[in-house]
């Protein structure tokens, strides 16, 4: 089996090491005998979104942000296509804000989102909501553990991927954080998600490889993932809990 | 009069602070608590020179330090490094007269980047040094732009900006200011040209976002550059490195000072830069900058030297949260020869309390240490399961990588096995726990 993944804006939307959330993954799928190819660009011309069966996109400045919204709007209709065929993507930082219906800049300019949920965020320059976080979901028993660093508010999310122990929600006072519509993740939380949380890696895995019969995930021990989730979350309640 | 009480209480603090050993913000605070006005009724000396950037603002100030004293100047400079507007408060008011007069020729400010602006609303720097905007503490800072954006407040029309030049964010705050004068690196022996970080963060131009070009890199996205798209390149330079030679670990200034290093690493190369301009623009002449700050050993700590059982070993120290800084040292590592090991400790990212942020040690270059002359890698402290998850990324072969979380532990292992070399690669908030554990120099 052969999965596409597309690491969309890598040099533009790079800010908090994210391309360690395609290396994880690649070497997960490569283990559980999955070959990986991997498309790395900055623009999503020069070819058809759904060739991919993952689609990732990290966290950038506001300009790059700004960019990217940009480039990304071209291809509206094929991105919200591959969504409801079922795609698996994930959207971390303040790129997954380019999925909702707008996005207001500090100064008053409007970029368009692509609308896959009717959702809009705020972005000041002025105030921005950093700390360390600890969230629950519905469909992976286990918590997640990350960081959020943003300069922005989402408003309109009413099914949130998230629910926060520790940390910023969506905006101010609300508990629910990120989005899910179909197989399409988006969340605030920076960086490399999938190497902080093994557990939703694996939960990706298995939706990439849910087509294939023949496919059933074998269970690998990795011992510095799973030493650093579980120093980072025992810290993180003690945290909470003082 | 309310000047004279408030600098008066402030001196008082800053005696007693002295005797009991408490940091140098506290006066300054409640200077500013009692008269928020009061940095505006100093008279202050006609050399303000200030220092600000993500790295080296620290060792540049007290090679400035070092430089003007050596020549005859007195300095009222915040050594301590409280370096945001209490810290500065307590500094001006401590060693200006009760009648509100500086009695120091010059005034030398290290300033935090993200709050110079409050600190230069009361005064303007006559002269400021920005030595680069990094990818640093992005848990408070979020991103570079954002820290420019921050710094472009705390600049005013009557200072003049002295900029590295090869870095392009800080060059860009050159635009349109005609009086600007700026530093750099020529085409060096150790140019490259590509960039050799994880990531670049010179791809787009600060200004127009178009795609930039490099002639040669000197590290990271510090280099020569240009934009294919508005134009925008690096400035000439006024001071400038003309030749280096790291075997001989001498530099050349100008075309005609040359400087002994104590340290050849590409970040003390740069501050001693920038100290050499700063000191120009002061009016001292190059040979008795050269002369001052050849050889110059930073009494910071930044750098140590120990001993642990048969090895004698270097403590590196670089900043958490800020990969440049990591990079540099591993690079210097790299550009040793002797056969040596490297530990590299993460236990505390922050003084406060646990962060599960460690997206940093991705932004690290860890490939620097894949050279045959590095022997072993230990990793130790509270992180070490993200350190050997990020070093299993790396093409280093993985029976040098071992990983002891305990501190203690694998000082008595290094210790017990080998003779040598030793670097330590960790920060400010975590060198004391090896430096504790050896035999410091
Ligand atoms: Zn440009």
């Amino acid at each position: 089996m052969k999965v596409k993944i597309l690491h969309l804006y890598n040099n533009l939307m790079n800010l908090y090491g994210e391309y360690a959330n395609i290396s994880i993954l690649c070497r997960h799928l490569s283990e559980q005998g999955v070959e990986c190819e991997i498309i790395k660009s900055d623009s999503c011309e020069g070819f058809e979104l759904s060739d991919f069966d993952f689609i990732y996109v990290g966290s950038g400045t506001e300009a790059a942000q700004e960019r990217a919204a940009a480039d990304l709007i071209r291809k509206k209709d094929e991105l919200l296509s591959c969504a409801a065929a079922g795609t698996v993507m994930l959207f971390t930082g303040n790129s997954f804000e380019l999925l909702g219906s707008k996005i207001t800049e500090d100064d008053g300019k409007v970029l368009e989102g692509i609308g896959l949920k009717d959702f809009e965020t705020k972005v000041s320059y002025k105030k921005r909501y950093t700390g360390d976080c600890v969230c629950s979901c519905k469909f992976i028993e286990k918590p997640f553990v990350g960081f959020i660093n943003k300069g922005s508010q989402t408003f309109g999310i009413t099914e949130p991927l998230f629910q926060m122990q520790m940390g910023e929600g969506n905006s101010e006072g609300d508990k629910g954080e990120g989005f899910r519509q179909y197989n399409v993740f988006g969340t605030h939380l920076i960086g490399p998600i999938l190497v902080k949380n093994p557990h939703f890696t694996k939960y990706i895995i298995e939706l990439l490889t849910k087509g294939d019969k023949h496919f059933s995930y074998t269970d690998k021990f990795s011992p510095y993932e799973q030493g650093s989730y579980e120093i980072t979350l025992r810290e993180l309640n003690k945290r909470m809990n003082t | 009069m309310r000047a004279f009480f408030v600098i008066l209480i402030c001196k008082l603090l800053k005696f007693i602070g002295g005797v009991i050993g408490r940091g140098s913000s506290l006066p300054g605070q409640i200077a500013l608590k009692l008269y928020p006005g009061i940095l505006g009724k100093i008279k202050l000396p006609s050399y303000i020179i200030a220092v600000t950037g993500s790295n080296g603002k620290t060792s540049t100030v007290e090679m400035i330090a070092h430089i003007l004293q050596n020549n005859g100047k007195t300095v009222a400079w915040n050594r301590e490094g409280s370096n945001q507007i209490e810290g500065v408060t307590t500094l001006i008011l401590s060693s200006c007269t009760l009648g509100g007069r500086m009695k120091s020729d010059i005034l030398l400010i290290e300033s935090d980047e993200r709050y110079a602006r409050y600190t230069f609303s009361y005064f303007h720097p006559t002269h400021y040094v920005m030595t680069n905007l990094y990818r640093d503490q992005l848990t408070r800072n979020g991103h570079p732009q954002w820290v420019y954006e921050a710094l472009s407040h705390s600049i005013h029309n009557d200072t003049q900006l002295i900029l590295n030049a090869d870095d392009p964010l800080i060059s860009k705050f050159g635009q349109g200011r005609e009086d600007t004068l700026y530093f750099g690196l020529d085409k060096l022996k150790t140019s490259i040209n590509y960039n050799d970080g994880v990531y670049d963060d010179g791809i787009y131009c600060p200004l127009c976002f178009g795609k930039m070009e490099y002639d040669y890199y000197h590290y990271n996205h510090i280099g020569s550059y240009h934009c294919t798209a508005c134009g925008f390149h690096r400035h000439d330079t006024s001071f400038t490195v003309t030749d280096a030679d790291m075997e001989k670990k001498i530099i050349q200034i100008d075309g005609k000072y040359t400087i002994p290093l104590a340290f050849t690493g590409m970040y003390n190369i740069y501050n001693i830069l920038a100290a050499y301009s700063a000191c120009r623009v002061a009016g001292i002449s190059g040979d008795k900058i050269a002369d001052s700050i050849g050889n110059y050993m930073l009494k910071n700590g930044r750098i140590v030297g120990f001993n642990l059982g048969d090895h004698e070993g270097v403590m590196l120290t670089s900043k958490h949260e800020n990969s440049v800084s990591y990079d540099q040292s591993l690079k210097y590592i790299r550009s040793t020869k002797d056969r040596c090991s490297v530990i590299v400790i993460v236990d505390a990212v922050s003084r406060k309390y646990f962060t599960g942020e460690t997206s940093w040690l991705w932004d690290i270059n860890f490939d620097h240490l894949d050279c045959p002359h590095v022997e072993n890698i230990y990793l130790s402290g509270t992180y070490v399961n993200d350190l050997a998850l990020r070093f299993s990324f790396t093409d280093i072969p993985s029976e040098k990588i071992k990983p002891i979380a305990d501190i203690q532990q694998c000082v008595d292992y290094i210790k017990s096995s080998g003779n040598e070399k030793l670097y330590c690669v960790t920060c400010f908030s975590d060198k004391d726990k090896l430096l504790s554990r050896v035999e410091t120099l």
